[in-house]
């Protein structure tokens, strides 16, 4: 956990600016820590962004064992392809999987069933036979079904596997706890037991609010498979991720300088107490890029002068070496006089980040304000949200920025659309369209939050 | 006699029905409540066995937890990295013995998390005194000893029910861990049973335990069974505590409904023994009626021909006993002619009862009403006269007759009557207790009753058939009446007469022979005229 010999020579030779700590051979992560705005206007009080960015190292061979629970919902209304392409899915990760690895399925509708206890993948052809054989019919105990599949991961949990329940869900849980805040907690707890719940939303009928504060609190991935054909796809995705993280339980703590006041973290979850910031990521895989985006307050300075914004430690258990491992990092800002050198330091590639978090954020207040009914404020932020990605692409000029302007554009498009069929103080409306809109912006929102690889 | 037949048969018919119907229903009705009480105790038995489970996993989760507060470490950054680590917990409070909070820190700042965990529990979790010791005051379930050293406190915040471990002792203080409610039931869940494979090889019936919350909704279930909506639970069991507000629920399919085949089996039985019964019934009925057919066409037949029979018997009887005067006038001392007139005018006699019989037995259909003709006369005087007629046919058989007279007032009575009753059991006499040899008469009279006792030597009656000689076309059915001609209706007709007659006919009970017992009633003659 101590900053090691090495690293805290760099710390001291690093440059003034900006400083990255690159990471010993053997490690699994590279540390990358930036501002936005490395210099800035002197002899006033701003914001700076904060990227605190880890990426996962290629890895060549040997991965982690991965020890996973596959949750199928097999309610009535999976009935027909949906749950033939589920199992087809679920067969073809199946096949992805080695000796190494362990595997349990759990089908759910009113009562819960293991089909396969956690066992190691040995007789693939058996296990394939046991799939073949479900079939649908039912209610949806959603909650019961996560929870045995938990119950099978934890046959086989161990520290240095991954150990991931993949849950599909086609409808609302209606049997035991189902609002997304209950939901929300069971996946913080297994996410503190080293559990991420993935979750597959499948079709229009499922709660994404709930299915993506399981995933984000148990930090799982969401994805949203409009026809069960997309199955294949997003199983094939899921388990490449899964079948490529390198490092677990990592943990952002950002130390401020005397004077930097921290003010939000975009998009995750995080805790600040006094000076000090904490995020956790729980899992990186390789060459997936986690970052911690911070608005920091920088008080005012002279011209010339250089003032330390934060220190970072990062803590993570290294899959490979099986042994826990840190990382460390500075930056610092420079207060100038000259617009000119100002812009020229601009990191261009943190604050399209920053930027496109913040847009994140509007867009995830925007369509809360739709969901209380309050359509009008939903549509000004949005157009606000519109705005300010049009003005950063012009002043970073970005060309991703300008992309996501174009996303939000169509997003405002939707909102208006949606706007006429909602009554103020309604709930949301329920046209299919609307429905399948906000599945996919939930999955947007989440995937940018979580920066979720696939 | 018909609808008394048709009532008897009727009750044989459904007497019988009715108590195999009534004791089937009884023996269901107790199976079903023997059957329901099996069930009953074999659900609390498997409801118990879930609670008993989840008991037992609550008592290991509180050693856990005992064991987690004793590693607790007692800096907060300490304990909120500890907290990361124990996903089973949601916060941690903890004063110190001289009752300072040391966790969420009292003189620290704090995060969000414990913020919001102050403002939830405020007023909830207790500030303990001086000595850290005191109780969890609404804590406590009633009963709970205030001095004991660890215990659950459970209570509801809004939709929530949360579970509070605590634990306090003189060095520490009072320690007490949150738990995570949505993961506390996710624990509860992970221990409780899946659902087995759906193969439809399992012995038992399918059956769905409930898991229901203090809410009343389903929490968690298992089993095959898929109950109806409303379908009403088998069986019912609260938990205990610290989960005192939840219940289980049991439901069955086969346990439920009644056995279809116990009431199919029930009634076939006593349809088949109704079909039976009634057959049987019909049966006898046809006979029985078949019987009484035949004997009321051979009496009528009998009646009708008598009728036809009396005139010419009248006049033969006439004629027969001019002849015997004239005899006695011209010839006397021809005995051979008067001798036989002496046959025919006793057999005349003999006929003449005889269709008195039949005529008297036929009338028996006819309206009730006044058919005795009461004259003055003296009943010895019948008695004598009867025995007169038959004294030569009974003599000549080596029968001595002997009559004890006792009735020589002048009373009211009918003589036709009396003298039928008494040519009745004189006749029957004569056809089957010649053995005896002897026959003794006897009358009596006090007062307006007359008896008179008719005893023979012979064979005797069977006690069996004692009531019965007294019914029609009845004939015991022995040697004793075989190859003996009669028709089975003496007895009834003397009884009948002697019923009309205000009296009575009777058996008495006699060592050896039968005593026929005639009372009637004969008022005086003086008194009415």
């Amino acid at each position: 956990m101590k900053p090691t010999l090495s690293a805290v020579k760099r710390l001291v030779l690093g440059l003034a600016l900006a400083l990255t700590v690159t990471p010993a051979s053997a490690r699994q992560i590279n540390l990358d820590v930036a501002l936005g705005t490395p210099v800035i206007t002197a002899g006033k009080k701003q914001n700076a962004f904060l990227k605190v960015s880890l990426i996962g190292l290629e890895e060549e061979a040997d991965r982690a064992p991965v020890n996973v629970s596959i949750v199928l919902d097999k309610s009535g209304s999976m009935g027909g392809d949906k749950i033939e392409y589920a199992k087809e899915a679920a067969i073809m990760a199946v096949n992805r999987l080695e000796p190494q690895d362990t595997i349990s399925i759990v089908t759910y509708d009113s009562v819960v069933r293991v089909i396969l206890p956690a066992q190691r993948v040995a007789n693939k052809a058996h296990l394939q036979n046991r799939i073949r054989n479900i079939s649908a019919g039912g209610n949806t105990a959603l909650f019961a079904g996560v929870t045995k599949g938990a119950q099978e991961l934890r046959r086989y949990l161990e520290a240095t596997r991954v150990n991931r329940v993949i849950l599909l869900s086609d409808g609302l849980a209606n049997v035991g706890p189902s609002t997304p805040s209950e939901l929300g907690d069971l996946g913080s707890s297994l996410g503190r037991e080293g559990i991420s719940v993935t979750t597959i939303g499948l079709g229009t009928g499922y709660n994404e609010d709930l299915m993506t504060r399981l995933a984000g609190y148990s930090d799982g991935n969401h994805y949203f498979a409009r026809s069960a054909s997309d199955l294949v796809t997003v199983f094939n995705n899921e388990f490449s991720n899964v079948l490529a993280v390198v490092a677990k339980d990592v943990r952002v703590i950002i130390h401020c300088a005397r004077g930097i006041r921290p003010i939000r973290v975009l998009g995750r979850d995080y805790e600040i107490l006094g000076q000090e910031v904490s995020v956790d990521l729980n899992q990186l895989s390789s060459r997936q890029e986690k970052f911690v985006m911070l608005e920091v307050e920088v008080p005012e300075g002279l011209e010339g002068q250089s003032r330390d914004v934060a220190s970072v430690d990062v803590n993570y258990l290294d899959l490979k070496t099986q042994r826990n491992d840190a990382l460390n990092g500075l930056a610092a800002v420079k207060y100038s006089g000259r617009q000119e050198e100002i812009r020229r330091a601009t990191n261009k590639k943190v604050m399209e980040k920053a930027v496109e978090q913040v847009s994140n954020e509007m867009s995830k207040d925007a369509l809360k304000a739709l969901d209380q009914g309050r359509v009008q404020d939903a549509q000004k932020l949005q157009e606000k949200n519109v705005q300010l990605l049009k003005d950063s692409a012009t002043k970073y000029d970005s060309s991703y920025l300008g992309g996501l302007k174009s996303e939000a554009e169509s997003d405002a498009d939707a909102f208006r659309e949606v706007a006429p069929s909602m009554e103020p103080g309604s709930s949301a409306p329920a046209s299919p369209m609307w429905n399948s809109k906000r599945k996919e912006l939930k999955e947007r929102q989440y995937k940018r939050e979580m920066q979720q690889q696939y | 006699m018909k609808p008394k037949a048709l009532i008897v048969l009727w009750l044989i018919v459904l007497t019988p029905l009715a108590l195999m119907g009534w004791m089937g229903y009884e023996r269901s009705v107790r199976d079903r409540e023997m059957k329901h009480y099996q069930i009953q105790s074999l659900v609390q038995a498997r409801l118990q066995s879930v609670d008993d489970l989840l008991h037992a996993w609550f008592e290991s989760t509180e050693k856990e937890l005992a064991q987690t507060i004793a590693t607790l470490p007692d800096r907060p950054e300490k304990i909120r990295e500890f907290l990361r680590n124990h996903p089973r917990l949601r916060q941690i409070v903890w004063y110190t013995p001289d009752g300072v909070r040391q966790h969420p820190p009292a003189n620290a700042p704090l995060t969000d998390k414990e913020s919001r965990f102050l403002e939830r529990t405020l007023g909830t979790v207790p500030q303990p005194g001086k000595n850290g010791l005191a109780p969890f005051p609404k804590a406590a379930a009633p009963g709970e000893d205030p001095r004991a050293r660890q215990g659950w406190f459970v209570w509801h915040s809004g939709t929530e029910m949360v579970h509070f471990f605590w634990m306090r002792d003189a060095v520490r203080g009072f320690t007490g861990l949150e738990l995570e409610p949505t993961r506390l039931l996710s624990d509860i869940i992970a221990r409780l049973p899946a659902t087995g494979p759906d193969d439809g090889k399992t012995a038992t019936p399918a059956s769905r335990i409930r898991l229901i919350d203090s809410s009343g909704s389903v929490a968690y279930q298992w089993g095959l069974h898929e109950p109806a909506p409303g379908e009403t639970a088998l069986g019912l069991l609260p938990l205990s505590a610290p989960l005192a507000s939840w219940r289980l629920e049991y439901f069955s399919a086969a346990a439920g409904a009644d056995n279809p085949f116990e009431w199919l089996n029930l009634t076939a039985g006593i349809f088949a023994l109704a079909v039976v019964l009634i057959g049987l019934g019909v049966y006898l009925y046809r006979e029985h009626t078949r019987e009484m057919r035949l004997a009321q066409q051979r009496v009528s037949f009998v009646s009708q021909v008598s009728h036809e029979l009396r005139t010419p018997l009248t006049n033969i009887r006439l004629y027969a006993e001019l002849l015997e005067e004239q005899l006695e006038e011209e010839q006397p001392e021809d005995s051979r002619a008067r001798k036989y007139t002496g046959v025919i005018t006793a057999e005349c006699r003999r006929l003449s009862r005889l269709i008195a019989n039949v005529l008297n037995f036929s009338r028996e259909a006819e309206p009730a009403g006044k058919k005795l003709r009461r004259k003055t006369c003296v009943i010895d005087d019948l008695v004598r006269n009867v025995l007169t007629n038959f004294r030569p046919t009974l003599e000549a058989r080596g029968i001595r007759i002997r009559f004890k007279p006792g009735a020589a007032h002048k009373v009211l009575a009918d003589p036709d009557a009396v003298e039928q009753i008494l040519n009745n059991l004189v006749s029957n006499m004569e056809k089957y207790a010649t053995s005896g040899k002897r026959l003794d008469v006897e009358s009596r009279q006090n007062g307006a009753a007359t008896t008179l006792l008719v005893r023979d030597h012979g064979p005797g009656i069977p006690k069996k058939e004692q009531e019965r000689i007294f019914k029609p076309f009845y004939r015991i059915s022995s040697k004793l009446t075989d190859g003996v001609a009669g028709t089975g209706i003496g007895l009834p007709i003397a009884r009948r007469l002697a019923v009309e007659h205000g009296g009575s006919l009777t058996l008495l009970p006699v060592e050896t022979g039968a005593c026929f017992k005639v009372t009637l009633h004969t008022p005086p003659a003086g008194e009415t005229a």
